[in-house]
Protein backbone atom coordinates (compact mmCIF):
# COMPACT_ATOMS: atom_id res chain seq x y z
CA UNK A 1 0.00 0.00 0.00
CA UNK A 2 2.83 2.83 0.94
CA UNK A 3 4.04 1.77 -2.82
CA UNK A 4 0.52 3.36 -4.65
CA UNK A 5 0.40 5.84 -1.86
CA UNK A 6 4.04 6.70 -2.67
CA UNK A 7 2.91 6.76 -6.67
CA UNK A 8 0.05 8.64 -6.16
CA UNK A 9 1.50 11.41 -4.50
CA UNK A 10 4.14 11.36 -7.11
CA UNK A 11 1.60 11.61 -9.72
CA UNK A 12 0.33 14.09 -8.21
CA UNK A 13 3.77 16.67 -7.94
CA UNK A 14 4.08 15.53 -11.32
CA UNK A 15 0.95 16.76 -12.68
CA UNK A 16 1.26 20.00 -10.55
CA UNK A 17 5.08 20.50 -11.31
CA UNK A 18 4.23 19.77 -15.26
CA UNK A 19 1.14 22.71 -15.31
CA UNK A 20 3.42 25.08 -14.46
CA UNK A 21 6.38 24.22 -16.45
CA UNK A 22 3.95 23.80 -19.47
CA UNK A 23 5.42 26.63 -21.86
CA UNK A 24 1.71 27.26 -22.74
CA UNK A 25 1.84 30.63 -24.89
CA UNK A 26 0.29 33.65 -23.11
CA UNK A 27 -2.28 33.78 -26.31
CA UNK A 28 -3.61 30.20 -25.39
CA UNK A 29 -4.97 32.26 -22.39
CA UNK A 30 -6.60 35.31 -24.67
CA UNK A 31 -3.89 37.72 -24.00
CA UNK A 32 -2.33 40.13 -26.66
CA UNK A 33 1.00 41.37 -26.36
CA UNK A 34 -0.01 43.85 -29.28
CA UNK A 35 1.91 42.88 -33.03
CA UNK A 36 4.63 44.36 -34.70
CA UNK A 37 5.25 47.90 -35.22
CA UNK A 38 5.44 46.65 -39.03
CA UNK A 39 2.51 44.77 -39.00
CA UNK A 40 0.65 47.64 -37.77
CA UNK A 41 1.61 49.83 -40.45
CA UNK A 42 0.21 48.08 -43.20
CA UNK A 43 -2.68 50.29 -44.08
CA UNK A 44 -2.96 53.78 -42.09
CA UNK A 45 -2.90 57.03 -42.48
CA UNK A 46 -0.01 58.99 -43.50
CA UNK A 47 1.02 62.52 -42.60
CA UNK A 48 3.73 64.04 -44.73
CA UNK A 49 6.63 66.68 -42.72
CA UNK A 50 9.03 67.36 -45.66
CA UNK A 51 10.35 64.11 -46.77
CA UNK A 52 9.39 62.34 -44.58
CA UNK A 53 6.22 60.11 -44.22
CA UNK A 54 4.69 59.72 -40.67
CA UNK A 55 2.79 56.31 -40.71
CA UNK A 56 0.39 55.84 -37.70
CA UNK A 57 1.13 52.29 -35.75
CA UNK A 58 4.68 52.66 -37.12
CA UNK A 59 8.41 52.66 -35.83
CA UNK A 60 8.75 56.00 -34.41
CA UNK A 61 12.31 55.66 -34.34
CA UNK A 62 13.50 56.32 -38.20
CA UNK A 63 10.76 59.01 -38.19
CA UNK A 64 11.88 60.85 -34.81
CA UNK A 65 15.53 60.78 -36.77
CA UNK A 66 14.85 62.05 -39.97
CA UNK A 67 12.67 64.78 -38.58
CA UNK A 68 15.57 66.00 -36.64
CA UNK A 69 15.77 67.63 -33.12
CA UNK A 70 12.49 68.42 -32.02
CA UNK A 71 11.63 72.06 -30.37
CA UNK A 72 10.51 70.11 -27.40
CA UNK A 73 10.10 66.65 -26.11
CA UNK A 74 7.50 66.21 -23.24
CA UNK A 75 7.89 62.74 -21.67
CA UNK A 76 5.22 61.23 -19.56
CA UNK A 77 5.18 58.05 -17.55
CA UNK A 78 2.16 56.06 -17.16
CA UNK A 79 1.03 54.92 -13.81
CA UNK A 80 3.45 52.23 -12.07
CA UNK A 81 5.72 52.76 -15.00
CA UNK A 82 3.55 50.85 -17.85
CA UNK A 83 5.09 52.69 -20.52
CA UNK A 84 6.25 55.62 -21.15
CA UNK A 85 4.18 58.44 -23.50
CA UNK A 86 6.32 61.02 -25.72
CA UNK A 87 5.31 63.95 -27.46
CA UNK A 88 8.14 65.52 -29.94
CA UNK A 89 6.79 69.20 -30.81
CA UNK A 90 8.19 70.43 -34.31
CA UNK A 91 7.26 73.29 -35.73
CA UNK A 92 3.51 73.55 -36.64
CA UNK A 93 2.54 69.63 -35.54
CA UNK A 94 3.44 67.48 -32.85
CA UNK A 95 4.43 63.53 -33.08
CA UNK A 96 3.13 61.51 -30.33
CA UNK A 97 4.26 57.91 -29.57
CA UNK A 98 4.03 55.17 -27.24
CA UNK A 99 5.57 51.55 -26.51
CA UNK A 100 4.40 48.75 -27.85
CA UNK A 101 5.95 45.40 -28.24
CA UNK A 102 9.48 46.68 -27.62
CA UNK A 103 9.40 49.86 -29.60
CA UNK A 104 8.19 53.21 -29.28
CA UNK A 105 5.24 52.84 -32.19
CA UNK A 106 3.79 56.60 -33.60
CA UNK A 107 0.44 57.15 -31.86
CA UNK A 108 -0.86 60.38 -32.94
CA UNK A 109 0.13 63.64 -34.64
CA UNK A 110 -1.61 66.99 -34.04
CA UNK A 111 -1.53 69.74 -36.65
CA UNK A 112 -1.06 72.86 -34.59
CA UNK A 113 -0.46 75.65 -37.45
CA UNK A 114 -2.70 76.72 -40.20
CA UNK A 115 0.45 76.92 -42.85
CA UNK A 116 0.63 72.82 -42.21
CA UNK A 117 -1.26 70.87 -44.41
CA UNK A 118 -2.15 67.21 -44.56
CA UNK A 119 -0.70 65.41 -47.15
CA UNK A 120 -4.09 65.76 -49.50
CA UNK A 121 -4.33 69.60 -49.32
CA UNK A 122 -6.33 70.10 -45.57
CA UNK A 123 -5.48 73.17 -43.86
CA UNK A 124 -6.62 74.77 -40.49
CA UNK A 125 -9.15 77.26 -41.73
CA UNK A 126 -10.29 75.81 -44.25
CA UNK A 127 -14.10 75.43 -45.18
CA UNK A 128 -15.60 72.30 -43.74
CA UNK A 129 -16.33 71.70 -47.60
CA UNK A 130 -12.93 71.06 -48.65
CA UNK A 131 -13.54 67.99 -46.10
CA UNK A 132 -15.12 65.75 -48.12
CA UNK A 133 -13.44 67.33 -51.10
CA UNK A 134 -10.29 65.94 -49.85
CA UNK A 135 -11.33 62.84 -47.88
CA UNK A 136 -14.82 61.27 -49.66
CA UNK A 137 -18.15 60.69 -47.78
CA UNK A 138 -17.10 57.31 -45.36
CA UNK A 139 -16.56 59.67 -42.47
CA UNK A 140 -18.97 59.74 -39.36
CA UNK A 141 -19.89 63.00 -37.64
CA UNK A 142 -20.27 63.79 -34.33
CA UNK A 143 -20.43 67.10 -32.57
CA UNK A 144 -18.87 68.64 -35.70
CA UNK A 145 -16.09 66.39 -35.58
CA UNK A 146 -15.41 63.83 -38.98
CA UNK A 147 -13.58 61.03 -38.43
CA UNK A 148 -12.21 58.86 -41.58
CA UNK A 149 -11.23 55.55 -40.55
CA UNK A 150 -8.15 53.62 -42.65
CA UNK A 151 -7.10 50.04 -41.30
CA UNK A 152 -6.05 51.10 -37.73
CA UNK A 153 -5.23 54.53 -37.90
CA UNK A 154 -7.77 57.29 -37.72
CA UNK A 155 -8.07 60.83 -39.18
CA UNK A 156 -10.15 63.18 -36.82
CA UNK A 157 -11.10 66.68 -38.73
CA UNK A 158 -12.51 68.94 -35.71
CA UNK A 159 -15.10 71.71 -37.14
CA UNK A 160 -16.75 74.73 -35.59
CA UNK A 161 -18.58 77.33 -36.99
CA UNK A 162 -18.04 75.45 -40.41
CA UNK A 163 -14.06 75.89 -40.24
CA UNK A 164 -11.41 73.28 -39.24
CA UNK A 165 -9.90 74.19 -36.49
CA UNK A 166 -7.86 71.13 -35.42
CA UNK A 167 -6.45 67.99 -37.17
CA UNK A 168 -5.68 64.42 -35.61
CA UNK A 169 -4.23 61.61 -36.47
CA UNK A 170 -4.26 58.61 -33.92
CA UNK A 171 -3.40 55.11 -34.87
CA UNK A 172 -6.88 52.95 -33.57
CA UNK A 173 -5.49 50.73 -30.22
CA UNK A 174 -6.18 47.25 -30.60
CA UNK B 1 -9.21 -1.29 1.72
CA UNK B 2 -11.85 1.04 0.49
CA UNK B 3 -10.84 3.58 3.64
CA UNK B 4 -7.21 3.52 2.66
CA UNK B 5 -7.78 4.34 -0.99
CA UNK B 6 -9.64 7.47 0.13
CA UNK B 7 -6.93 8.43 2.50
CA UNK B 8 -4.78 7.75 -0.55
CA UNK B 9 -6.83 10.43 -2.98
CA UNK B 10 -7.38 12.81 -0.04
CA UNK B 11 -4.23 13.12 0.28
CA UNK B 12 -3.00 13.35 -3.05
CA UNK B 13 -5.48 16.04 -3.60
CA UNK B 14 -3.67 17.82 -0.39
CA UNK B 15 -0.30 17.56 -1.71
CA UNK B 16 -1.38 18.73 -5.23
CA UNK B 17 -3.53 21.65 -3.79
CA UNK B 18 -0.16 22.08 -1.60
CA UNK B 19 2.02 22.06 -4.78
CA UNK B 20 -0.41 24.51 -6.52
CA UNK B 21 -0.37 26.78 -3.54
CA UNK B 22 3.21 26.88 -3.70
CA UNK B 23 3.79 27.42 -7.12
CA UNK B 24 1.05 30.19 -7.49
CA UNK B 25 3.18 32.22 -4.01
CA UNK B 26 6.63 31.78 -6.00
CA UNK B 27 5.31 32.40 -9.47
CA UNK B 28 2.92 35.72 -8.84
CA UNK B 29 4.77 39.10 -9.41
CA UNK B 30 5.74 40.29 -6.33
CA UNK B 31 6.06 44.28 -7.08
CA UNK B 32 8.75 44.74 -4.84
CA UNK B 33 11.26 46.64 -7.59
CA UNK B 34 10.27 49.67 -9.37
CA UNK B 35 6.56 49.06 -9.60
CA UNK B 36 5.55 48.93 -5.92
CA UNK B 37 1.52 49.10 -7.15
CA UNK B 38 0.48 45.60 -6.98
CA UNK B 39 0.51 45.36 -3.54
CA UNK B 40 -1.49 48.62 -2.73
CA UNK B 41 -4.64 46.81 -2.71
CA UNK B 42 -3.71 43.99 -0.05
CA UNK B 43 -1.70 45.67 2.57
CA UNK B 44 -5.10 47.27 3.60
CA UNK B 45 -6.00 44.13 5.28
CA UNK B 46 -3.40 44.82 7.58
CA UNK B 47 -4.34 47.66 9.04
CA UNK B 48 -4.47 47.80 13.02
CA UNK B 49 -6.98 50.71 13.68
CA UNK B 50 -10.07 51.81 12.21
CA UNK B 51 -10.12 55.21 10.07
CA UNK B 52 -11.96 58.29 10.28
CA UNK B 53 -11.48 59.19 6.42
CA UNK B 54 -11.33 56.54 3.72
CA UNK B 55 -10.02 58.23 0.19
CA UNK B 56 -10.46 56.07 -3.26
CA UNK B 57 -9.09 56.55 -6.49
CA UNK B 58 -6.50 56.22 -9.22
CA UNK B 59 -2.92 57.89 -8.72
CA UNK B 60 -4.58 61.01 -8.04
CA UNK B 61 -5.55 59.43 -5.08
CA UNK B 62 -2.78 57.57 -3.52
CA UNK B 63 0.22 60.34 -5.03
CA UNK B 64 -1.44 63.54 -3.64
CA UNK B 65 -2.55 62.85 -0.01
CA UNK B 66 -0.69 62.30 3.19
CA UNK B 67 -2.15 60.34 6.14
CA UNK B 68 0.63 60.66 8.25
CA UNK B 69 0.29 64.38 7.48
CA UNK B 70 -3.41 64.06 8.58
CA UNK B 71 -2.37 62.58 11.54
CA UNK B 72 0.54 64.44 13.10
CA UNK B 73 -1.54 67.90 12.13
CA UNK B 74 -5.27 67.01 13.02
CA UNK B 75 -5.30 63.65 14.15
CA UNK B 76 -7.23 62.81 11.48
CA UNK B 77 -6.88 58.65 11.11
CA UNK B 78 -7.35 58.07 7.19
CA UNK B 79 -6.37 55.52 4.61
CA UNK B 80 -5.99 55.25 0.63
CA UNK B 81 -7.62 52.35 -1.06
CA UNK B 82 -5.74 53.64 -4.05
CA UNK B 83 -4.38 51.81 -7.09
CA UNK B 84 -2.71 52.80 -10.85
CA UNK B 85 -5.41 53.54 -13.23
CA UNK B 86 -8.25 52.06 -10.42
CA UNK B 87 -11.46 52.36 -12.35
CA UNK B 88 -14.64 53.73 -10.71
CA UNK B 89 -16.12 50.55 -10.66
CA UNK B 90 -12.93 49.28 -8.53
CA UNK B 91 -13.17 51.60 -6.04
CA UNK B 92 -16.69 50.97 -5.36
CA UNK B 93 -15.99 47.80 -4.70
CA UNK B 94 -13.05 48.05 -3.07
CA UNK B 95 -15.42 50.41 -1.05
CA UNK B 96 -17.62 47.15 -0.48
CA UNK B 97 -15.21 45.57 0.86
CA UNK B 98 -13.52 48.30 3.30
CA UNK B 99 -17.00 48.07 4.82
CA UNK B 100 -16.84 44.63 5.90
CA UNK B 101 -14.18 45.78 7.93
CA UNK B 102 -14.28 49.34 8.98
CA UNK B 103 -17.18 52.18 8.78
CA UNK B 104 -15.45 55.68 8.00
CA UNK B 105 -17.47 58.84 8.71
CA UNK B 106 -15.63 60.14 5.59
CA UNK B 107 -14.92 59.10 2.13
CA UNK B 108 -13.11 61.17 -0.33
CA UNK B 109 -13.46 60.29 -3.83
CA UNK B 110 -10.77 61.08 -6.83
CA UNK B 111 -12.99 61.71 -9.41
CA UNK B 112 -10.08 61.64 -12.18
CA UNK B 113 -11.36 57.98 -13.76
CA UNK B 114 -14.55 59.61 -14.65
CA UNK B 115 -12.42 60.12 -17.88
CA UNK B 116 -12.14 56.47 -18.34
CA UNK B 117 -14.81 53.72 -17.47
CA UNK B 118 -12.97 50.87 -19.19
CA UNK B 119 -9.27 49.51 -17.93
CA UNK B 120 -6.94 50.17 -20.92
CA UNK B 121 -4.19 47.30 -20.05
CA UNK B 122 -4.55 43.95 -18.39
CA UNK B 123 -1.31 44.48 -15.79
CA UNK B 124 -3.56 47.53 -14.00
CA UNK B 125 -6.60 45.63 -13.18
CA UNK B 126 -4.23 42.32 -12.03
CA UNK B 127 -2.64 45.06 -9.57
CA UNK B 128 -5.85 46.17 -8.30
CA UNK B 129 -7.69 42.69 -8.19
CA UNK B 130 -5.07 40.35 -7.34
CA UNK B 131 -4.63 41.74 -3.96
CA UNK B 132 -8.73 41.29 -2.76
CA UNK B 133 -9.54 39.21 0.07
CA UNK B 134 -12.05 36.88 -1.92
CA UNK B 135 -15.13 37.73 -1.26
CA UNK B 136 -18.38 38.42 -3.36
CA UNK B 137 -17.06 41.76 -4.15
CA UNK B 138 -13.86 40.91 -5.55
CA UNK B 139 -15.98 38.58 -7.84
CA UNK B 140 -17.81 41.53 -8.97
CA UNK B 141 -15.45 43.23 -9.41
CA UNK B 142 -13.50 41.42 -11.75
CA UNK B 143 -16.59 40.74 -13.31
CA UNK B 144 -17.05 44.85 -13.76
CA UNK B 145 -13.35 45.23 -14.74
CA UNK B 146 -12.13 42.65 -16.54
CA UNK B 147 -11.17 43.07 -20.20
CA UNK B 148 -12.05 41.50 -23.14
CA UNK B 149 -9.58 38.32 -23.20
CA UNK B 150 -9.33 38.33 -19.60
CA UNK B 151 -10.61 35.13 -18.14
CA UNK B 152 -12.34 34.74 -14.52
CA UNK B 153 -10.69 31.86 -13.80
CA UNK B 154 -7.26 33.27 -14.10
CA UNK B 155 -8.45 35.23 -11.10
CA UNK B 156 -8.85 32.04 -9.03
CA UNK B 157 -6.30 30.67 -9.96
CA UNK B 158 -3.44 33.47 -10.68
CA UNK B 159 -1.12 30.53 -11.53
CA UNK B 160 -2.85 30.33 -15.13
CA UNK B 161 -1.88 33.71 -16.19
CA UNK B 162 1.44 33.62 -14.51
CA UNK B 163 3.13 30.52 -14.79
CA UNK B 164 5.31 31.58 -17.38
CA UNK B 165 7.19 33.73 -14.74
CA UNK B 166 9.17 30.59 -13.86
CA UNK B 167 12.04 31.68 -16.83
CA UNK B 168 12.52 35.10 -15.30
CA UNK B 169 12.86 34.04 -11.31
CA UNK B 170 14.73 36.00 -8.73
CA UNK B 171 15.73 36.32 -5.61
CA UNK B 172 12.94 38.61 -4.92
CA UNK B 173 10.68 35.68 -5.67
CA UNK B 174 11.90 33.65 -2.74
CA UNK B 175 12.56 36.56 -0.55
CA UNK B 176 9.00 37.74 -0.59
CA UNK B 177 7.50 33.99 -1.41
CA UNK B 178 4.82 34.43 1.42
CA UNK B 179 5.10 37.85 2.63
CA UNK B 180 5.05 41.67 1.21
CA UNK B 181 7.18 44.42 2.53
CA UNK B 182 4.88 47.34 3.28
CA UNK B 183 5.65 49.80 0.12
CA UNK B 184 3.24 52.39 1.17
CA UNK B 185 2.30 54.78 3.88
CA UNK B 186 -1.63 54.06 4.91
CA UNK B 187 -2.02 53.81 0.99
CA UNK B 188 0.17 56.82 0.36
CA UNK B 189 2.86 56.12 -2.56
CA UNK B 190 6.48 58.58 -1.31
CA UNK B 191 8.34 60.05 -3.19
CA UNK B 192 10.47 62.59 -2.45
CA UNK B 193 12.49 63.57 -5.46
CA UNK B 194 11.68 66.57 -7.58
CA UNK B 195 11.12 67.43 -11.26
CA UNK B 196 10.15 70.77 -11.91
CA UNK B 197 7.01 71.26 -14.69
CA UNK B 198 8.22 72.35 -17.82
CA UNK B 199 5.83 72.91 -20.57
CA UNK B 200 2.85 70.81 -21.65
CA UNK B 201 1.38 69.50 -25.19
CA UNK B 202 -1.34 71.20 -26.76
CA UNK B 203 -4.38 70.57 -25.13
CA UNK B 204 -6.26 68.09 -27.54
CA UNK B 205 -9.75 68.88 -28.62
CA UNK B 206 -12.43 66.03 -27.87
CA UNK B 207 -15.86 64.99 -29.96
CA UNK B 208 -17.18 64.01 -26.78
CA UNK B 209 -16.42 65.45 -23.72
CA UNK B 210 -19.10 63.74 -21.44
CA UNK B 211 -18.24 60.80 -19.12
CA UNK B 212 -18.85 57.59 -20.36
CA UNK B 213 -22.76 56.16 -18.73
CA UNK B 214 -20.83 53.41 -16.71
CA UNK B 215 -18.38 55.67 -14.73
CA UNK B 216 -21.81 57.78 -14.24
CA UNK B 217 -23.04 54.36 -12.62
CA UNK B 218 -20.52 53.79 -10.37
CA UNK B 219 -20.23 57.04 -9.41
CA UNK B 220 -23.74 56.44 -8.56
CA UNK B 221 -23.29 53.36 -6.88
CA UNK B 222 -20.95 54.82 -4.52
CA UNK B 223 -22.86 57.66 -3.40
CA UNK B 224 -26.20 55.66 -2.97
CA UNK B 225 -23.77 53.52 -0.66
CA UNK B 226 -22.83 56.29 1.50
CA UNK B 227 -26.23 57.51 2.09
CA UNK B 228 -27.01 54.16 2.82
CA UNK B 229 -24.19 53.84 5.58
CA UNK B 230 -24.34 57.60 6.83
CA UNK B 231 -21.14 58.34 5.53
CA UNK B 232 -20.38 61.81 3.51
CA UNK B 233 -19.06 61.53 0.62
CA UNK B 234 -16.71 64.20 -0.85
CA UNK B 235 -15.81 64.44 -4.68
CA UNK B 236 -11.94 65.37 -4.94
CA UNK B 237 -9.87 66.70 -7.67
CA UNK B 238 -5.93 66.38 -7.30
CA UNK B 239 -3.69 69.51 -7.91
CA UNK B 240 -2.27 67.36 -11.35
CA UNK B 241 -1.37 69.79 -14.17
CA UNK B 242 -1.05 66.70 -17.53
CA UNK B 243 -3.21 65.17 -18.19
CA UNK B 244 -5.73 68.32 -19.08
CA UNK B 245 -8.53 68.14 -16.38
CA UNK B 246 -11.21 69.62 -19.20
CA UNK B 247 -13.74 72.42 -18.34
CA UNK B 248 -16.25 70.25 -19.64
CA UNK B 249 -15.28 67.45 -17.30
CA UNK B 250 -15.40 69.92 -14.30
CA UNK B 251 -18.60 71.05 -14.79
CA UNK B 252 -20.05 67.77 -15.29
CA UNK B 253 -18.79 67.30 -11.67
CA UNK B 254 -19.70 70.51 -10.35
CA UNK B 255 -23.30 69.96 -11.50
CA UNK B 256 -23.28 66.01 -10.00
CA UNK B 257 -22.34 67.65 -6.49
CA UNK B 258 -24.75 70.06 -6.66
CA UNK B 259 -27.58 67.90 -8.23
CA UNK B 260 -26.97 65.60 -4.87
CA UNK B 261 -25.95 67.86 -2.36
CA UNK B 262 -21.90 66.84 -2.86
CA UNK B 263 -18.99 68.88 -1.66
CA UNK B 264 -16.47 68.85 -4.60
CA UNK B 265 -13.02 69.68 -4.05
CA UNK B 266 -11.04 70.61 -7.05
CA UNK B 267 -7.72 71.33 -5.56
CA UNK B 268 -6.83 72.67 -9.07
CA UNK B 269 -8.46 76.00 -8.63
CA UNK B 270 -6.76 76.10 -5.51
CA UNK B 271 -2.85 75.76 -6.04
CA UNK B 272 -1.94 79.49 -4.77
CA UNK B 273 -4.14 79.05 -1.43
CA UNK B 274 -2.26 75.23 -1.39
CA UNK B 275 0.98 76.69 -2.02
CA UNK B 276 1.98 74.30 -4.51
CA UNK B 277 5.19 75.06 -6.36
CA UNK B 278 5.56 73.33 -8.99
CA UNK B 279 9.24 73.87 -9.23
CA UNK B 280 9.39 71.80 -5.76
CA UNK B 281 6.51 70.08 -5.00
CA UNK B 282 6.15 67.41 -7.97
CA UNK B 283 8.37 64.54 -8.96
CA UNK B 284 7.49 63.81 -12.49
CA UNK B 285 7.27 67.24 -14.17
CA UNK B 286 3.80 68.23 -12.29
CA UNK B 287 1.88 65.08 -13.27
CA UNK B 288 1.19 64.10 -9.48
CA UNK B 289 2.69 65.43 -6.55
CA UNK B 290 5.67 64.62 -4.23
CA UNK B 291 6.14 64.44 -0.95
CA UNK B 292 6.01 68.01 -0.03
CA UNK B 293 3.19 68.34 -2.64
CA UNK B 294 1.00 66.00 -0.96
CA UNK B 295 2.11 67.55 2.36
CA UNK B 296 0.58 70.53 1.51
CA UNK B 297 -2.52 69.24 -0.35
CA UNK B 298 -3.30 67.45 3.10
CA UNK B 299 -2.67 70.63 5.28
CA UNK B 300 -4.99 72.28 2.88
CA UNK B 301 -7.58 68.96 3.14
CA UNK B 302 -7.36 68.81 7.25
CA UNK B 303 -8.89 72.05 7.98
CA UNK B 304 -11.85 71.42 5.64
CA UNK B 305 -12.05 67.64 6.70
CA UNK B 306 -12.38 69.04 10.42
CA UNK B 307 -14.56 71.90 9.95
CA UNK B 308 -16.83 71.34 7.35
CA UNK B 309 -17.44 67.48 8.00
CA UNK B 310 -16.80 67.33 11.35
CA UNK B 311 -13.83 64.73 11.30
CA UNK B 312 -12.65 64.13 15.02
CA UNK B 313 -9.12 65.06 15.69
CA UNK B 314 -8.06 61.86 17.89
CA UNK B 315 -4.57 62.69 19.07
CA UNK B 316 -5.94 62.43 22.42
CA UNK B 317 -6.52 58.22 22.13
CA UNK B 318 -3.62 56.61 23.82
CA UNK B 319 -4.08 53.42 20.99
CA UNK B 320 -4.55 54.94 18.01
CA UNK B 321 -1.75 57.15 18.55
CA UNK B 322 0.67 54.37 19.44
CA UNK B 323 -0.23 53.01 15.69
CA UNK B 324 0.11 56.49 14.31
CA UNK B 325 3.44 57.72 15.91
CA UNK B 326 4.81 53.98 14.89
CA UNK B 327 3.54 54.93 11.27
CA UNK B 328 5.05 58.16 10.95
CA UNK B 329 8.33 57.20 11.87
CA UNK B 330 8.21 54.34 9.28
CA UNK B 331 7.06 57.71 7.16
CA UNK B 332 10.05 59.89 8.50
CA UNK B 333 12.66 57.27 7.84
CA UNK B 334 11.96 56.62 4.59
CA UNK B 335 11.53 60.46 3.70
CA UNK B 336 14.79 60.68 4.64
CA UNK B 337 16.06 57.90 3.31
CA UNK B 338 15.33 59.52 -0.19
CA UNK B 339 15.72 63.16 0.80
CA UNK B 340 19.69 61.59 1.03
CA UNK B 341 19.56 59.66 -1.96
CA UNK B 342 18.19 62.31 -4.03
CA UNK B 343 20.53 65.20 -2.58
CA UNK B 344 23.53 62.85 -3.54
CA UNK B 345 22.13 61.15 -6.76
CA UNK B 346 19.58 63.28 -8.02
CA UNK B 347 17.45 60.56 -8.64
CA UNK B 348 16.59 57.85 -6.78
CA UNK B 349 17.88 54.47 -8.13
CA UNK B 350 15.06 52.52 -7.14
CA UNK B 351 12.97 54.14 -9.34
CA UNK B 352 15.50 55.04 -12.08
CA UNK B 353 15.61 53.02 -15.33
CA UNK B 354 13.58 52.68 -18.61
CA UNK B 355 12.00 49.09 -17.95
CA UNK B 356 8.48 48.78 -17.37
CA UNK B 357 8.99 46.65 -14.32
CA UNK B 358 5.60 44.77 -14.75
CA UNK B 359 6.88 41.25 -13.90
CA UNK B 360 8.37 42.88 -10.85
Amino acid sequence: MRGIRGKVVAAALVATAALAATPVPAYAWGFSFGAKAEEKAEESYVFRSGETDIVMGGDSAPVVRALGTPLDTFEADSCAYQGKDKIYSYSGFELGTHPDGGVDVISSVYVLDPAVSTPEGLQLGDPKSEITKLYGKGYTLENGVYRYVKGSSELAIYTTGGIVDAIEYTAIAE
Amino acid sequence: MRGKKLGGVLLAAAVAAAGLWGLTCLLVPKYTGRVVEGNFTAEYYREESPHDVLILGDCEAYENISPVTLWREYGITSYIRGNAQQLMSQSYYLLKDALREEKPETVILSISAMQQAEQSNETYNRMTLDGMRWSREKLEAILASRMEGEHLIEYVFPLLRFHSRWAELGGEDLTWFADRPLVTHSGYYMRADVRPAGTFPAERRRSNYEFEEKAYEYLDRIRELCEEEGIALILFKAPSLYPVWYDQWDMQIEEYAKAYGLAYLNALEEIDVIGIDFSEDTYDGGLHMNVYGAEKVSRWLGPVLQKQFGVPDRRGDAALSAVWEAKAARYDAEKQSQEEEFARLGYLTRFSGDETGASD
